[in-house]
């Protein structure tokens, strides 16, 4: 008995695929975990960009619509976890290639660590205005800097810890947690509508547009197009972080669903009250919001809930990024023991804690939108259209032999891959926010992009790389 | 690519008691689910369906909707 639940811890730390028996996450669990991922700075603050460049009537949908449409491109990415027990990157071996291993730990490693650092710094900026508004004073503590930055590192020491219980402790929590949010920014929500009323926000024009002199449509495609991408790029944003939670899975169903309108509809509640909120006051940061509005009505009660929620948000959201994060580590690189990897998956962050990177959330999740949206456009494309979701599990752990493709490279990935960054990068560029090519914004960067990058897959599949290379299954069929 | 039926677990930096574990889990896909999974039947868990896909695809068909008319009209 002893030996067996042993087996059973081993399972959520280390390499070992997990059986049925020892799967945890029912929907319900695995929608609870993605509110909680997915209610954190990145819905926050891209929901409150969209709010100073859209109005209320099309940022609703902009929101909404973005997230649920990037997660429906990317959602059979959960499946093939869920089916084998394995991680997400080594779940992706029989697709890349076991070589091509380390530049999707690469992409991977950018993706949760600006993650990580935007959660955070969320916390530090709520941290000091809470202990500014509980205390009424100007000590270190509820400064900009490095009082937010301390808080940020505080925020990541209690993630850490959370994280490091591993995903039976995080199940617990984030039942809590997630319940605890949606009530609150359902009634955060509500009382935004009453206060200032719903005739009022939805009049009320967006604070920061983005302007093209002299010409008023191309101004509004722009926003459009903008608002669109940035939603979109956090829709796509989680296709690495599928498959460390649904190999706990009961069902692939479970699994699927669960990311989907975890991260998507539900969380984006979220962004719509921080776009309510841009609107209602014109400012970018949605804790600003919270501060502003307890002051005009003189109720610090608002700012004390609002306060903690997004405290309480962005705590469950670094843990919930920091076990993916690990695991990811400890199955690919299994000498590295739990506690290494937990700090390798963690410390890093602390160099993007800046008062700057905070401001940058449309160039950030540009970017994590593009290199999680290519990535899945070609395991989804594979899923559906190549293998079908067959892969020989003996063959995903051996690296030396297993899917060895072209050198331990799987051409044809790496190639659409490369494709798929160029492609987006002459569509737009997320640092400049510039069109290189002027198609953006009569097309916006990451649909296409995708659906492109999953094209050229396709093509080099069927056309080269089944013929030259073929899967360990079809080749044993053959035989 | 080789003929995989008898490969044996090989990954740098993994420890032979770990190793043993996943081999006898892999010995254990390939008897009781991998034949169900090449067949389209369930692996470890219960395989998705169809309707699944459908819900995903209609929810999002009508949001969708939703954005065409918030910025057509």
């Amino acid at each position: 008995m002893a030996t067996k639940e042993y087996v059973r811890k081993d399972v959520y730390f280390t390499v070992l695929p997990c059986r049925k028996g020892e799967r945890i996450y029912r929907f319900w669990d695995l929608l609870a975990i993605q509110i909680c991922f997915g209610i954190g700075a990145w819905f926050f603050l891209i929901g409150s960009q969209t709010g100073m460049w859209l109005s209320a009537k099309q940022a609703i949908p902009a929101i909404i619509f973005g997230n649920c449409f990037g997660l429906l491109l990317m959602g059979a990415v959960a499946i093939i976890s869920a089916r084998y027990g394995v991680e997400q990157l080594l779940g992706s071996v029989p697709i890349f290639g076991p070589k091509f291993t380390i530049v999707n730990v690469i992409f991977f490693a950018v993706t949760w660590l600006c993650a990580l650092a935007l959660a955070a710094l969320m916390f530090g900026q709520s941290a000091i205005k809470l202990w500014g508004t509980i205390f009424n004073d100007n000590s270190v503590l509820a400064s900009a800097f490095p009082g937010a930055t301390i808080w940020a590192v505080l925020a990541l020491i209690v993630g850490f810890i959370f994280a490091s219980r591993g995903p039976d402790t995080l199940k617990w929590f984030t039942r809590i947690a997630a319940v605890f949010m949606i009530v609150v920014l359902i009634g955060l929500i509500l009382y935004l509508l009453i206060h200032v009323g719903l005739d009022n926000i939805f009049k009320a024009k967006p604070a920061a547009p983005i302007v093209i002199e002299g010409d008023a449509d191309l101004s509004n495609r722009w926003n459009i197009a903008s608002s669109f991408e940035v939603n979109i790029g956090l829709g796509l944003s989680w296709a690495y972080f599928y498959g460390q939670y649904t190999r706990l899975a009961k069902s692939e169903s479970g699994g699927f669903h669960g990311c989907m309108w975890g991260w998507g509809a539900l969380a984006a509640v979220a962004g719509v009250f921080a776009a309510f909120a841009a609107l209602a006051i014109g400012q970018y940061d949605p804790t600003s919001w919270l501060v502003v509005m307890s002051t005009n009505v003189g109720f610090p009660l608002i700012a004390l809930i609002g306060l903690i929620l997004m405290a309480v948000a962005n705590i469950s959201s670094i843990s919930t990024i920091i076990y993916p994060a690990a695991i990811t580590l400890v199955s690919n690189y299994p000498k590295l023991k739990w506690g290494l990897a937990l700090a390798i998956a963690t410390v890093p962050a602390l160099i993007l804690c800046t008062p700057g990177f905070y401001g940058r959330i449309a160039s950030i999740y540009a970017i994590i939108g593009l290199i999680n949206g290519i990535y899945g456009a070609i395991i989804v494309t594979d899923y559906f259209f190549i293998s079908k979701g067959v892969y020989k599990l003996r063959d995903i752990f051996n690296t030396k032999e297993g899917y060895q493709y072209f050198h331990g490279v799987n051409p044809a990935a790496a190639i659409s891959m490369a494709f798929g960054l160029v492609f987006y990068l002459i569509i737009l560029n997320p640092i400049t926010w510039t069109s290189l090519t002027g198609w953006f914004p009569y097309i916006t960067a990451g649909v296409p992009t995708v659906i492109l990058t999953g094209v050229l897959y396709y093509i080099l599949m069927k056309a080269w790389i089944v013929k030259k290379y073929p899967a360990p299954i079809q080749a044993e069929k053959q035989e | 690519m080789v003929n995989s039926t008898k490969l044996p677990v090989y990954m740098p930096g993994l420890d032979a008691k770990l190793s043993a574990e996943v081999e006898e889990r892999i010995a254990e896909f390939e008897r009781d689910h991998e034949q169900d999974v090449i067949h389209g039947g369930d692996g470890y868990v219960e395989r998705i369906r169809g309707k699944d896909y459908a819900i995903a695809l209609i929810i999002n068909g009508v949001l969708g909707i939703y954005w065409l008319w918030s910025i057509l009209s």
